[in-house]
């Protein structure tokens, strides 16, 4: 087969870093070989198991944790009439968890440019936090990590691509997982960091009725319209100082660290060499393409804003940095439209650099908003206290 | 600066905002060993019963306004000086601070400082008219300072003549995230001036009653207040709470929707109208006017005129493009609204963006 | 804070601020970026010249934009901090570099910066250090550089006495103004005027061949491909016209009215719009020559009818400018005036607006009778423009028009204006209007206003604004100014006391009604003041309001100072008898503010009687 004769060509390049990124740093679409660097993937076929000796063989030079340790599961899930399988991580509840009213699962979508395991350090602090009875669904999208398309000719990024990818994915999982667990029990929080903020703002109305009404909110992480907007107008800059090629994952995650891109030591070992693919010069190579978006980038953040203030569910902003927040949401917020939360200590990656604070302000989100947790406590009606139910219903 | 969020945070967390606080502070700034109430000292001689003003005071609080009313910062001394001061006016007001009419009623400012001097040019210079701010003086607008001061100043100058409640802004956790803290670092090169505000603001009364008729408050109702002597019982000096009644009378908002309800905001609750009426009903009250959420014209009626909003910065944050309103009530409990535009001024200082180093 | 001498006490914020400069993140950076001049000052000129500057040079080329922006500004102000002009040129090198960044704000800051260590060097250093740093940038390979050495020129260009000198200047400054690209020849293009200028005021140095020079650059400017570097080449001919006028060289002046009309007549809108902003500057260049001035009609007319409003409204202001110019009143009549009123009823609202800011100068242009006939009518439809800019623009300068045609003839077209302008919903407008009544009650007399006018004038005492309640008292006193004593009690006191007693439950109307009474103390006579204004206010001594209460107080020492101004033993005993017994129980008042205005103005009372 011709696979054979592509896998040595490939192995050759790969041995070249330098011409990778020339590569690289062309259209994705387009001549022969940027079909070889897209497809290659498919050489190291996770049906096979090729890709878990890989894994190992990163993980042997560099000591660095593997998935194992922040997620129960990592399947690759084939779904065709998305032209993708995808690389998913997950934990699911313990069916048997009786005595809550109510078992939150956290839905996530990272960012472009970074892959399902920024998640990992959330999911960790989560499960510390709440043991078993939660569930945590995160996964490689498409054009990141290992997230590969079935046929390579044709794969566009357009948010509603992502969009759509991410409801098929959620349902795949309630299919597969959530099923088994006591449906009136279900409370679903999408949380979404960056980009993955706009694709969940935009899914929540895709999302198929019985999914729907076991949603309880939606997070979005260090993302705001406006900002984004002006950072795709300076982000050739920043591509331009960001190299591709690492002498090694260890070398990676160093600059990750020195450039301040990551703020904590054990996000940055699981998050940053996830985004590399390791050449057989022992050079690890960049897998996503960040340019290749350029012509999709309109398309991802318009209308945001909005969209997100009047979504009908319950909704929180986690901010990195400062309040920079635009019109839209600053009169949202200034009508208590949502709750917004600022880390002034983190970095844009808030999920890796204060996974702690951010896994408390999800889990306290969650108790909020849904109602089976919450009563509110009254003294009205002479000196006797009584006990009103909460008006939101979520059923 | 480590636990910033618009709501109360798990205890566990906001321990850590001491430790971490003095890391951000400008290097010279040696003072911030920590930001827990009443370190800044302005407490630390309190009068024991109220003492009118001194001619030689007197003298320099006119001496301050002059200089506050052309947006100028006062000196750190005499910050120290006016918060010592203002801590016993303040300390003797009532959680219910009773007001009489006439007087003009205001809502958030947000250290939009023209604005204010653009809405005494609308509703009359104090001491001539009497004023009422319903809380939310600092953050967001680059005045914040010169605001809070100007007001702390006319309230020491005037005490029956304006009076100045407590909003969820005035608190240490909130003003750290929405730039009052970054200003004072800025204007004045250390967090002094922050400390003593911000100790300040644990003595503004929180609530007040404009002629037994009026009941006025920066947030809404609580399910823990059913009437306004529950407010009395309080014990107000302190820092805003995450939770129960001081906290949702800071925090709350009317909805359409009945009931007691749970505030999207994560801090307070909403109340409906049911709610509303009941309450005006069991304290023989004709209004509940408060302020804390952004109305385009200024103001809006709700719960069939039981509730009224009132919002005085205009074009909010420079950019929302809302008109601000004060509310006039007259001797004889005639209302009038007041609706005003931005002041006219030379444009705000650009705050420069940071180029962002991160994809999305 | 702080100097040499207690330099020790300034050790340790000194080291935290040199800290702060290394510090990770920028804003930290920035800030003690922004305090290097007291770094500097701790330091001492020795160290900061071995230690500081040396590290600037350094941080100069590595470090972020914003951090660049103030250490630029910062080190223009910096010659005394390393030891006085002896120094200065060690200033240079980190100013060469950050004028060569690519962040246009940093290089405008070093560019001022660099201009402003230049003024403090001397001819040699000049020569020695500072010329060859604009060479370097000049011909650097970087557009951006380039763009900064364009700003450098004026700093040494006739502050060096040697011909040569200058002669290579200027041939450095023509590839400048040849440069490929349009930033460079813009840069050159907007300095080029300054350097003509420089010469203009230093006639001395200037040579033919400096001469042909400046020509061939100004050749270039009008041939450039680019609208937005042509453009500047208006400027540039203006100041070229000014240095021949100086010299009373008339010789060139036919071929430069020559390129005037071909700048006016361009095709680039942009151009003609610079044409049309600067033309009076650039028409009276040409008055040696009325002829020339005249040659100038025809383009001046097609630009008032040019496609762009933008160079429309541009020209709208020039009018009456250019007609001053042409003094011909048959000109003005016959070519200006229609021109003017086409501008008039413009599409254009700003267009309209900026016509009305200048157009009422015409009118002295004019013979009156001329002025009645053309000029005016033009006025009042501008009065009853729907924009209200127009109208407030127009009635603003209607002071000049009354001087020529007299004002019963605007009169009649006037009062629908102001009327409808009186009621605009936006107060500063009310206000405008106000604050324009005297002087046209002035103009109009008496019996006129009261007719008209007076109804208005106290309608505003009731506005919900305070502004314009206050500007309405300031507007009654000043008409008593005008008007006299008489009037104010017929028609203002009269009218005022006269208010029914529903309306004086009103806190604003009591207190507006006592502020206005009081205003008027001063410019009326002490009997309108006894009869009929102290009673009103002794009334209100006693009012349920504190703060009605402490401005009578206040007032009290008003009428004082006015019934004391003249010995009058009857006033005397009054204020004995009534005025001094209630201040001094308004002293004993429950309200610390009415006690406080009581006892201040009781003392100002007695001062007044003693």
């Amino acid at each position: 087969m011709s696979g054979n004769l592509q896998r040595e060509a490939l192995l050759k390049e790969f041995e070249n870093a330098g011409k990778m990124i020339h590569a690289f740093d062309t259209a994705p679409e387009g001549n022969g070989e940027e079909d070889t660097i897209t497809e290659l993937p498919v050489v190291k076929n996770p049906g096979l198991g090729v890709s878990s000796e890989t894994k190992a063989e990163n993980m042997e030079d560099t000591g660095f944790p593997r998935w194992t340790e922040f997620f129960a599961k990592n399947e690759t899930v084939s779904l065709p009439n998305r032209n993708f399988t995808f690389n998913t991580y997950f934990q699911v509840p313990e069916v048997n968890s009786s005595d809550l009213s109510s078992i939150p699962i956290f839905l996530a979508h990272h960012g472009a440019g970074s892959t399902g395991l920024t998640f990992a350090p959330l999911a960790k602090t989560l499960k510390e936090d709440l043991g078993t009875n939660f569930g945590f669904f995160s996964f490689d999208a498409r054009g990141h990590g290992e997230t590969k398309p079935l046929d390579p000719t044709d794969v566009t990024y357009y948010l509603n691509d992502f969009v759509t990818d991410f409801v098929e994915l959620i349902v795949w999982f309630y299919e597969n997982y959530l099923k088994a667990c006591k449906q009136s029990k279900l409370s679903l929080i999408l949380v979404g960091h960056s980009l993955g903020g706009s694709v969940c703002a935009n899914l929540y109305e895709h999302l198929p009725e019985y999914i729907k009404r076991h949603t309880t909110g939606l997070a979005m992480l260090d993302i705001v319209e406006e900002m984004a907007k002006f950072v795709l107008t300076k982000v050739d800059h920043f591509l331009s100082v960001t190299p591709n090629v690492f002498g090694s994952a260890k070398e990676a995650v160093d600059w990750y660290q020195s450039h301040n891109y990551s703020k904590l030591k054990e996000s940055a070992e699981i998050s940053v060499p996830a985004l590399f693919h390791k050449a057989k010069s022992g050079k690890v190579v960049r897998i996503t393409n960040l340019a290749s978006f350029k012509p999709y980038w309109d398309s991802w953040f318009d209308g945001l804003s909005a969209k997100f203030v009047s979504l009908p569910t319950s909704k929180l902003l986690i901010l990195a940095g400062n309040d920079n927040l635009d019109k839209e949401l600053i009169v949202g917020q200034m009508q208590g439209k949502y709750q917004l939360i600022v880390f002034q200590d983190s970095g844009h990656f808030i999920q890796e650099d204060v996974p702690k604070k951010a896994a408390i302000s999800l889990v306290d989100f969650w108790k909020r908003s849904d109602n089976r947790n919450v009563t509110i406590k009254t003294n009205w009606g002479s000196s006797q206290n009584k006990t009103l139910e909460g008006k939101k219903t979520v059923e | 600066m480590d636990v910033d969020t618009d709501v109360p945070m798990h205890d566990a967390v906001e321990d850590q905002l001491d430790s971490t606080l003095d890391e951000e502070a400008p290097g010279f700034d040696n003072g911030l060993a920590s930001s827990s109430p009443g370190t800044s000292g302005i407490a630390d001689n309190k009068a024991t019963k109220p003492v009118e003003l001194t001619g030689s005071s007197i003298g320099q609080l006119d001496a301050w306004l002059e200089k506050l009313s052309q947006c100028q910062c006062l000196s750190e001394e005499d910050v120290a000086k006016l918060c010592k001061m203002a801590v016993d006016v303040l300390q003797f007001e009532d959680n219910v601070q009773p007001v009489s009419v006439p007087v003009t009623i205001c809502g958030d400012v947000h250290g939009q400082f023209h604005d204010l001097i653009e809405l005494f040019k609308i509703g009359g210079p104090c001491p001539d008219t009497n004023y009422l701010f319903m809380g939310d003086y600092v953050d967001r607008g680059y005045y914040s300072v010169e605001t809070v001061s100007y007001l702390v100043a006319l309230k020491v100058r005037y005490p029956s003549r304006i009076t100045i409640l407590r909003g969820n802004h005035e608190s240490r956790q909130i003003t750290q995230v929405y730039g009052f803290y970054d200003e004072c670092l800025r204007k004045y090169g250390s967090a002094n001036v922050w400390k003593m505000f911000t100790d300040l603001f644990d003595y503004f009364p929180i609530t007040a009653l404009v002629d037994n008729k009026i009941f006025c408050l920066h947030g809404g109702l609580s399910p823990m207040i059913e009437t306004v002597d529950q407010v009395r019982e309080l014990n107000r000096i302190q820092e805003v709470p995450h939770e129960g009644p001081m906290c949702d009378l800071l925090w709350s908002d009317p909805d359409d929707r009945g009931g007691w309800g749970i505030s999207p905001r994560g801090a307070g609750f909403t109340f409906g109208q049911d709610i509303s009426e009941q309450f005006n009903h069991t304290n023989d009250l004709s209004l509940i006017a408060r302020a804390h959420q952004l109305v385009m014209e200024g103001y809006a009626w709700s719960h069939q005129q039981s509730v009224v909003t009132i919002f005085s910065a205009p074009n909010y944050c420079y950019r929302c493009g809302n008109q601000a309103a004060i509310m006039e009530v007259d001797d004889t409990m005639n209302r009038q609204f007041l609706q005003y535009n931005p002041s006219v001024r030379p444009g705000e200082p650009t705050v420069s963006r940071k180029t962002p180093d991160y994809f999305l | 804070m702080g100097d040499n001498s207690d330099s020790k006490v300034n050790l340790y914020p000194l080291a935290l601020l040199m800290d702060e400069l290394k510090h990770d993140d920028i804003s930290n950076r920035v800030e003690a970026m922004k305090k290097l001049d007291t770094i500097a000052l701790a330091l001492g000129v020795q160290r900061t010249r071995d230690e500081l500057i040396p590290f600037l040079t350094e941080v100069a080329q590595d470090d972020e934009d914003e951090v660049f922006a103030v250490l630029a500004e910062q080190l223009g102000n910096f010659v005394p901090f390393v030891g006085g002009r002896k120094y200065a040129t060690l200033l240079l090198p980190a100013l060469e570099i950050l004028a060569s960044t690519e962040e246009t704000l940093v290089r405008e800051k070093a560019v001022d910066s660099l201009n402003m260590v230049a003024e403090q060097l001397t001819e040699e250093q000049l020569l020695h250090d500072f010329v060859p740093l604009i060479e370097n940038l000049a011909t650097n390979e970087w557009f951006s550089s380039k763009v900064s050495a364009c700003g450098l020129f004026k700093a040494v260009f006739v502050r060096i006495q040697d011909d040569k000198f200058r002669k290579d200047l200027l041939s450095l400054f023509l590839q400048l103004i040849q440069d490929d690209t349009p930033m460079v020849r813009r840069a050159a293009g907007r300095n080029l005027p300054t350097l003509v200028d420089q010469l203009t005021e230093h006639p001395e140095l200037s040579t033919d061949d400096e001469w042909d020079y400046i020509s061939s650059m100004f050749q270039r400017l009008v041939n450039d491909s680019q609208d937005s570097v042509k453009f500047l080449a208006v400027d540039v001919l203006i100041s070229i016209l000014k240095f021949f006028n100086k010299k009373k060289d008339f010789t060139h002046t036919k071929d430069l009215l020559q390129s005037s009309i071909q700048l006016i007549g361009d095709e680039a809108w942009r151009v003609r719009y610079m044409a049309a902003d600067r033309f009076e500057e650039l028409a009276s260049q040409f008055v040696s020559n009325p002829q020339y001035v005249s040659e100038l009609l025809e383009p001046f007319l097609a630009l008032c009818q040019d496609n762009e409003s933008d160079v429309r409204k541009a020209i709208a202001k020039q009018i009456p400018g250019y007609a001053k110019l042409l003094n011909d009143p048959s000109v003005i009549l016959n070519r200006i005036i229609p021109a003017a009123q086409n501008l008039s009823i413009d599409e254009t609202e700003c267009v309209r607006a900026s016509l009305a800011l200048e157009i009422t100068n015409l009118a002295p242009l004019l013979p009156k009778q001329d002025s009645m006939d053309s000029l005016v009518p033009i006025l009042l439809h501008m009065l009853k423009d729907e924009f209200p800019d127009v109208r407030l623009n127009i009635i603003a300068k209607l002071k000049i028009v009354n001087e020529s045609v007299g004002i019963e003839f605007l009169s009649e077209n006037l009062l629908p204006a102001i009327t409808e302008l009186a009621k605009d919903p936006n107060w500063r407008v009310r206000l405008a209007i106000i604050e324009y009544i005297p002087l046209l009650a002035e103009q109009l007399g008496m019996e006129f206003f009261d007719s008209k006018l007076s109804d208005l004038c106290l309608s505003w005492l009731w506005d919900g604004v305070y502004s314009i309640r206050s500007a309405a008292i300031t507007n009654l006193s000043k008409l008593t100014e005008i008007f006299g004593s008489d009037w104010a009690q017929e028609e203002i006191i009269s009218r005022l006391l006269k208010s029914d007693t529903q309306l004086l439950e009103n806190f604003n109307y009591r207190i507006t009604l006592l502020f206005a009474l009081t205003g008027l103390v001063p410019v009326v006579s002490t009997d309108v003041v006894v009869e009929k204004i102290l009673p009103f206010v002794n009334h209100l001594s006693t009012d349920n309001v504190p703060n009605i209460r402490f401005n009578v107080a206040k007032f009290y020492a008003v009428i004082v100072e006015a019934l004391t101004k003249n010995t009058n033993k009857n006033h005397i005993e009054l204020i004995n008898n009534t005025i001094i017994p209630t201040l001094e129980k308004l002293c004993q008042d429950p309200d610390v503010d009415v006690r406080f205005f009581s006892a201040q103005s009781l003392e100002k009372c007695k001062s007044f009687l003693s």
